[in-house]
């Protein structure tokens, strides 16, 4: 296992799985050249025993490796929840496994040799795929903590106002008087710190559906 | 009144001589006594015939001189009476001398119960008279019964006959009845416990001093066993003669000159051997034997038939004979002189086996061997680019990483020149390594460029392994070497070599994959061999080969995602360097992979003490 890196704990990182040394080597060196970190490993077994740092980044994975081969790790990956995107590096252009790759939720599919520029740009969407996405779950634990405060009530009236419904008929629906709908509906915007419906929207749309 | 025996006969007759007698003495008349005279002759023998000659001539001389009829004529009537006696006496003597001849013989020749085997006489009709004691004893009946039996019809004694041969034997008995011949037959007779024997049976007609058939004598032999041996005998000649038809193969003999006299019958049939005329047309077609030949192998024919023949050594060869249809089938032909003590050839032997089928299968299976190759060639060549994509890819992959990270070094503000320098010279070493496979590509692919020259192949090896380090490492592969210090050299291709090793190296390699990161060992052993080889082994811990045979076939493989191509490039590499190549199980589990390799002849002599230092 090699590490390179610049030792700023929020800068992305680039995970390298190559059984292939030269390549492997050749690869850091181009990413250390723009200043990315890397890390990498000669096989898929290696990188599940070591423990990966909490950083934003992506993973290269070679698809032709003894043991685990690319595809494999990226499954077994998926499987414990590692959601870091993934560049698929491949020795032979293999149409299926790039599309077996894709579906599975690989950044990109690439074949050797690839040319640098072209390396490096999928490495940076990769990577910022994965910063966005880090972002992305911040906001939506921060926000499920809020709607976990709410009263059942309250849940039922924030599930009826995005749904569009108007006063009277959240009133009608929960069988209680409008003035008590506007109370509740009043508390829950408090309580979501929602300024606005579409600001509210945007919130209940970044729960996790299984949290709703 | 039919007196049937001699006993009746000679009562009767002396009862007429006595009567004669008494009547000569009653009337007083001598010459009734000549029937005395000649009863006596007939019945008693000429000597007591001649005794009662002088009795009647005494007693005629006591008649006629005692009657008072006078003297007158007396002396004459008794010289005339004595004259006719010895007359009649006369007559019967030499009239007798058969008979008395015949009983001699009866009394002095053997008995019927005196004759080995069983003793017969028949009637001049054919009709039984007697039989041996033998004979009742054999067939079991008592004298008394047999008697009845033969009283019974005509051909009584067939009833002791084999149904099947009752035919033959009555035929031939009925021959022998109408010419007189004697009868020679031979027929199974059935024992008193219902079993059968063979008898041969010979029988002479008894004739009369006229010539005439008197009735016939006959001995009857058991010559059962006699007839089994022969049989047994006749059945293992069948079996030989059979064996020899029914080898499937063409046999013949031939005498010390080589001339054939003897073709079995599948020689016949193949070669369309006119069998009526095999002696005289065999002889003059076989004494050229050559012209059945194929004319490309007459001449090749010819030469090693005269060498064999004249110096008596047993001969072998292969070559085109024309069959029986025309056409011409390899014939593998063999012939071994057989001698006597002195070692003089008695004749030869000689057979040739029809191998035009197999010598046609070799030679379509060479053909397909060969158009397989192209095939194989043509059609994996785009398997191989593929192959040879992967080869090259890896390092160009680093080329161009490389060079990125190099023009990013050196464009940078300031610009980092000692990384560049650094990423530099791994551009060249990775351009190095692309270079490599194509050397080693073109090597497998054109032999001119590939001259053996001595290797070791211990250093092979460990170059080899210095190359798969990083491999070995990352597999977690104990690799243990055990290289021979003196090992000689072979003649091979350095780069071919490597290719071999390295394929085998890296198949043990993924043939241990799945198994516990402790126990993946890799071993190689270098060792020279005395049949003026040397082997190298590779041996894994893996699960072992589910299929050892096919594992050097083209596009045989036991990996998802392998294009099967290595190990069979071994294998032609090996066999293009004549050498070996061969896998198998290994019992404490694994396997195992080897070739050899011939020695370099002109370091077949090496010894240890000129070898490289060991790992």
């Amino acid at each position: 296992m090699g590490v390179a890196t610049s030792g700023i704990a929020d800068s992305p990182i680039t995970i390298l799985v190559d059984d292939d040394a030269t390549v492997r080597d050749a690869l850091e060196e181009l990413l250390n050249s723009v200043g990315i970190d890397t890390m990498s490993f000669s096989s898929g077994q290696e990188l599940l025993d070591a423990k990966l740092p909490d950083r934003p980044g992506c993973l290269v994975l070679d698809v032709r490796m003894p043991g685990l081969s690319g595809l494999d790790l990226q499954h077994v990956l998926a499987t414990k929840g590692i959601l870091t995107p993934i560049v698929f590096l491949t020795g032979h252009g293999d149409i299926a496994m790039g599309v077996q790759a894709m579906k599975a939720g690989a950044v990109d599919f690439l074949t050797k040799p690839v040319r640098d520029q072209t390396f490096l740009d999928a490495v940076s969407t990769a990577i910022a795929n994965d910063v966005a996405r880090r972002a992305a779950s911040t906001v939506s634990r921060k926000n499920v903590a809020l709607y976990e405060i709410l009263t059942p009530r309250e849940r039922e009236v924030l599930r009826l106002v995005v749904s569009g419904a108007i006063n009277k008929q959240i009133a009608s629906d929960l069988g209680i008087s409008e003035i008590t709908v506007k109370l509740h509906r009043s508390n829950m915007m408090k309580k979501m710190n929602a300024r606005s419906i579409s600001h509210l929207f945007n919130v209940w749309q970044s729960l996790p559906v299984d949290s709703r | 009144m039919e007196l049937t025996s001699t006993k009746q006969r000679r009562v009767v007759a002396l009862a007429i001589g006595a009567a004669c007698v008494l009547l000569a003495l009653f009337v007083y008349e001598p010459y009734v006594l000549l029937v005395a005279v000649a009863v006596i002759c007939i019945c008693i023998g000429w000597e007591a015939g001649l005794a009662a000659v002088a009795a009647a001539g005494l007693l005629s001389c006591m008649i006629l001189f005692s009657l008072e009829l006078g003297a007158t004529g007396g002396a004459v009537r008794l010289a005339v009476f004595v004259v006719a006696a010895l007359a009649l006496w006369f007559v019967i003597k030499i009239f007798r001398t058969m008979s008395f001849y015949d009983r001699v013989y009866h009394d002095t020749g053997p008995g019927v119960a005196d004759i080995p085997g069983i003793g017969w006489s028949a009637s001049a009709d054919g009709r039984l008279r007697l039989v041996s004691p033998a004979a009742l004893e054999y067939v079991g009946v008592t004298a008394d019964e047999m008697r009845r039996i033969m009283d019974g019809d005509d051909y009584h004694w067939t009833q002791f006959v084999h149904s099947d041969d009752v035919e033959a034997s009555m035929a031939r008995w009925r021959h022998s009845l109408q010419t007189g011949e004697p009868v020679i037959d031979e027929h199974r007779m059935r024992r008193f416990d219902g079993t059968y024997r063979w008898f041969r049976d010979t029988g002479i007609a008894s004739r009369n001093e006229y010539g005439r058939i008197t009735g016939w004598y006959g001995h009857t032999a058991d010559i059962d066993d006699q007839k089994k041996a022969e049989s047994a005998l006749r059945e293992r000649e069948r079996e030989l003669r059979l064996l020899v038809d029914t080898v499937p193969t063409m046999i013949w003999l031939m005498t010390p000159a080589g001339l054939p006299y003897y073709f079995n019958k599948r020689f016949v049939d193949w070669a369309g051997i006119d069998s009526a005329k095999a002696q005289p047309r065999g002889t003059r077609q076989f004494a050229s034997h050559v012209e059945l030949f194929h004319p490309d192998d007459r001449a090749a024919v010819k030469a090693v038939f005269e060498k064999s023949f004249a110096r008596g050594e047993p001969l072998q060869h292969k070559g085109r004979l024309c069959r029986k249809d025309g056409e011409y089938r390899w014939i593998d032909s063999r012939f071994e002189p057989l001698r006597d003590e002195d070692g003089t050839i008695l004749r030869w032997y000689g057979v040739n086996f029809d191998i035009d089928d197999e010598v046609r299968a070799q030679e379509s299976l060479r053909l397909a061997d060969e158009r397989l190759a192209r095939a194989l060639r043509a059609a994996s060549l785009s398997e191989l680019s593929v192959s040879i994509a992967h080869e090259l890819n890896q390092p160009l992959q680093a080329v161009v990483a490389n060079t990125g990270a190099f023009q990013r070094w050196l464009n940078a503000d300031p610009p980092n020149y000692s990384h560049a320098s650094r990423v530099a010279k791994k551009i060249i070493r990775n351009a190095d390594a692309a270079a490599q496979v194509i050397t080693r590509i073109r090597a497998l692919f054109s032999k001119t460029e590939a001259e053996p020259h001595p290797i070791d192949l211990n250093a092979v090896i460990r170059e080899v392994c210095d190359l798969l380090g990083d491999r070995l490492a990352s597999s977690s592969v104990k690799l243990d070497l055990q290289l021979d210090p003196g090992l000689p050299a072979t003649a091979a291709d350095n780069v071919q070599m490597e290719q071999v090793v390295l394929n085998i190296v890296r198949n043990g390699i993924e043939a241990m994959q799945d198994v516990n990161i402790n126990a993946r060992s890799l071993r190689i052993v270098s060792r020279r061999q005395n049949d003026g080889t040397v082997e190298v082994e590779v041996r894994d811990s893996g699960r072992g080969l589910g299929n050892p045979e096919r594992i050097f076939d083209a596009f045989y493989t036991t990996k998802p995602d392998g294009m099967g191509m290595g190990l069979a490039i071994c294998h032609s590499i090996v066999e293009a360097h004549r050498g070996r190549l061969w896998a198998e199980n290994v019992e404490t589990g694994g396997a195992s992979i080897t070739f050899s390799l011939p020695i370099c002849a002109a370091d077949s002599t090496k010894t240890s003490t000129g070898a490289t230092v060991g790992v």
